[in-house]
Formats: C-alpha cells, structure tokens, sequence
C-alpha cells in the first residue's frame, strides 16, 4: 500500500523498540545513580520510584525488539520462495538480523533474570537497579551498531551508526519525556521532581538531532534525492526544532513557574498550548522515524502532510481523553510515609 | 535565564524557520544555501542552549 513494504514496517518496529529501550534504559540509569549519590536526601526516594516506573518502556520496548525480529527473521525467507528477488540491501539487513539471534537470545536472558529478581527479591533489585539499566542500555547500542554494520570502515558506516543511535536521543528521549510528564500530572511532587529534568532531556533531545544532522551531512551529496519524501521530512524537521523551542522555553518556564507556586495549575491557556505543543512533538519525532523507513513510498507532498495533520489531532484528542480519565497516582506502600514526612516537613 | 540560553532559543526557532523557508527556494532554483545556513543557526543555537551556566 503507497509502496510500503511490511518487512520496512518491521524494521521501524525493531528501530522504535531499540530507541524505547535505550531511552528508558539511559534515563533509568541516570535517575537511580542520582539516588545512589544523594542517599541522605528524601528527596531519592522520588528519583528510586521513577526508576522504577521506567521499566515499563524497557520492557515493553524490548518486547517490540524481540518480535519485530522474529516476524522479520520468520517471513522475509518467504519472500524469496515466492521468487521475489532480495535487493543487496536487503540480503545484508537479513543477514545481519539472522547473525543477531544468539545475541538476542542472551539479551532475553537478562531481561528474564532481571525480571525474575525484581519479582523474587525486589529490595535486592532496587538496590542494584542501576547496573540492570546500564546492561540494557549497552545493550540497546550494541544492537542499533550490530544490525547496520557492514563490515567496513567507511564514511557510509559511520552515517548507518549515527544515524540509529541517534534515535535513542531523540525519539526515545521524546518518548521518555511525555511519560514522565504522563507519570506526574496527578501529584505535584512527582511535578516538582520531574519538571525540572525536562530541560536536560530538552538538551539530550537536541543533541540527538545534532548527531543525525552530522552524520547525514557525510554522505548528502551520494544520497541526496528531492522527492516529495525529502521535502515533506525536511518540513516536518523544521517544525519540530521551533516546536521543541516553544516547549524547552517558554512552556518550560511556565511549568516550573507554576510548580514554584506549590502546584499551582498553569492557567488554561497554557496548558492547552502545551498540549498541542506536546502532540506535535511525538508526532514529527515519530512520523519522521517511521517515514524514514519507507524507501519507495508513491504519496504526494501534500498527502504527506495530510496524513501527519491527521495524525496530530488524532494525539491531542487521545491526550484529551487521557486527561480527563486518568487515575491517581499510586506510590508503593513504602514510599507513601516518606513522602507524606516530605511534605509535612518541607526543609 | 541567561542571555546565552536565551540566545540560543532564538537562534534554533530561526533555524526552523530558514529550514522551512529554503524548501521552496530548492524547488524552485536548486540551490541548498539556505538549507545549509538553517543546519548552521542550528549548530550554534544548540550550542549556546546546551551550554550555559
């Protein structure tokens, strides 16, 4: 359909499932290490318990992973029994998808012997929390290398190697940043702890895109093709650098503005903004990552553009719904006496 | 909020928005130069936003 290939959506599933991984894997690093650094400080336990929220993306992600490879290493034999010839391209990407098999198979492992402990021995888990996400994080740029390396070292090599990491900082960390603000919208300490990290994941985000630019730049003049694909994710680029812009500046500042005035509601105003604001950003970070994918798509511009359009109202109305229907916020038993002693006594 | 990172929040909408103004200028005369001047105000809008006390 518009000259989309299944085994290019698999490929995008296996991409946004390493970015998912990576992202939470990178974030929960850094928050449980921040923990461990500031023992002395209630204000840790806040830190411990996003930590732990963040393995619902790893592994979710990682599932994603696990079967997008499968049906890819599954079906795409079958295209060549149909006497549908493989392009060189995508003789290398099975190959390379086939030699990953007991390199996956030894990730499940420890994804399965992580979760095993986290469910056998919780309060060893959480101790040691960070060395589980540090192991899934190299894991994630072990893989994201491994599936586009060709055997050589050339400029093309370091475009394929840029080019998939830089995922893990941009659209795994967008992703990261609307679930924590997701995860804190129903307390104002979890706002008053989360809000202020989107500036560091604005940066990481930024830098992220940085990385993809300059790897691109490496092989623009061999690749370079002005098709309507070129002109509508150079659009959607645009828009999102202004929109993140808008969301790491003023939108960010209105956050923090309002969780200095102890949790008060941003005025109505501003968080509809913010709202738009934030469906636009999920949307080009995915659009352009799963677009990108795609190498013979046949839309026009202009359907392009529809299709994203429809794509963004379509996040704002789920995050209206979201906003009306969520539940509260339930801490583990553990936390909640802490946390209440937090806001008792501030100091 | 610094007058660097503030900066750098202009410098990075403007690369936006020259990204989005050197589309038609490539339709219509082939030329990248202001794509590359948007990738350029990009590089020294990070730059300053990133780095800033």
């Amino acid at each position: 359909m518009f000259g989309a290939e299944f085994s290019e959506f698999l490929l995008f599933l296996r991409q946004f499932g390493l970015a998912l991984v990576g992202a939470s894997s990178l974030w929960g690093f850094v928050f449980t290490r921040w923990t461990r650094h500031r023992p002395v400080e209630k204000d840790c336990l806040v830190y411990d318990w996003i930590g732990m929220k963040l393995l619902l993306p790893l592994f979710g992600g990682a599932l994603i992973v696990l079967l997008s490879w499968f049906f890819f290493t599954s079906l795409i034999p079958a295209y060549a029994h149909e006497g549908i010839a493989l392009t060189p391209g995508q003789e290398l990407i099975r190959g390379r998808s086939e030699a990953a098999t007991p390199y996956l198979i030894a990730w499940g492992a420890i994804l399965l012997v992580g979760m095993a402990w986290k469910i056998a021995r919780p309060g060893f888990f959480s101790k040691h929390m960070e060395w589980f996400y540090g192991a899934n994080l190299i894991s994630a740029f072990f893989f994201m290398i491994f599936f586009v390396y060709q055997g050589e070292v050339s400029k093309e090599q370091v475009f394929y190697i840029g080019h998939s990491i830089h995922s893990i900082f941009t659209l795994g960390t967008v992703l990261m940043l609307d679930f924590l603000f997701l995860i804190s919208q129903t307390s104002s300490i979890l706002k008053q702890h989360i809000y202020p990290l989107f500036s560091v994941l604005s940066k990481v985000i930024l830098i992220g895109l940085g990385i993809d630019f300059l790897s691109v730049a490496l092989i623009f003049q061999e690749a370079i093709q002005l098709t309507p694909k070129f002109f509508f994710m150079q659009t959607v680029v645009g828009i999102l650098v202004i929109n993140g812009m808008l969301l790491a500046g003023p939108i960010s500042r209105r956050m923090m503005h309002s969780i200095r005035q102890n949790g008060k509601q941003m005025p109505h105003s501003w968080e509809r903004i913010a709202d738009i604001s934030g469906a636009i950003s999920i949307s080009s970070w995915g659009t352009i990552t799963f677009v990108d994918f795609f190498h013979n798509l046949t839309l026009r511009y202009i359907e392009f553009v529809a299709l994203y359009f429809i794509l963004v109202c379509s996040l704002f109305v789920l995050h209206a719904f979201w906003q009306r229907f969520r539940g509260q916020v339930f801490l583990p038993q553990e936390y909640r006496h802490e946390v209440k002693d937090i806001l008792v006594n501030p100091s | 909020m610094t007058d660097r990172k503030y900066a750098g929040e202009m410098l990075l909408v403007a690369a936006g928005i020259v990204l989005l103004l050197s589309l038609p200028i490539i339709v219509l005369t082939g030329s990248f130069f202001m794509w590359v001047i948007a990738k350029a105000f990009y590089a020294v809008g990070v730059a300053l936003f990133v780095f800033n006390k």
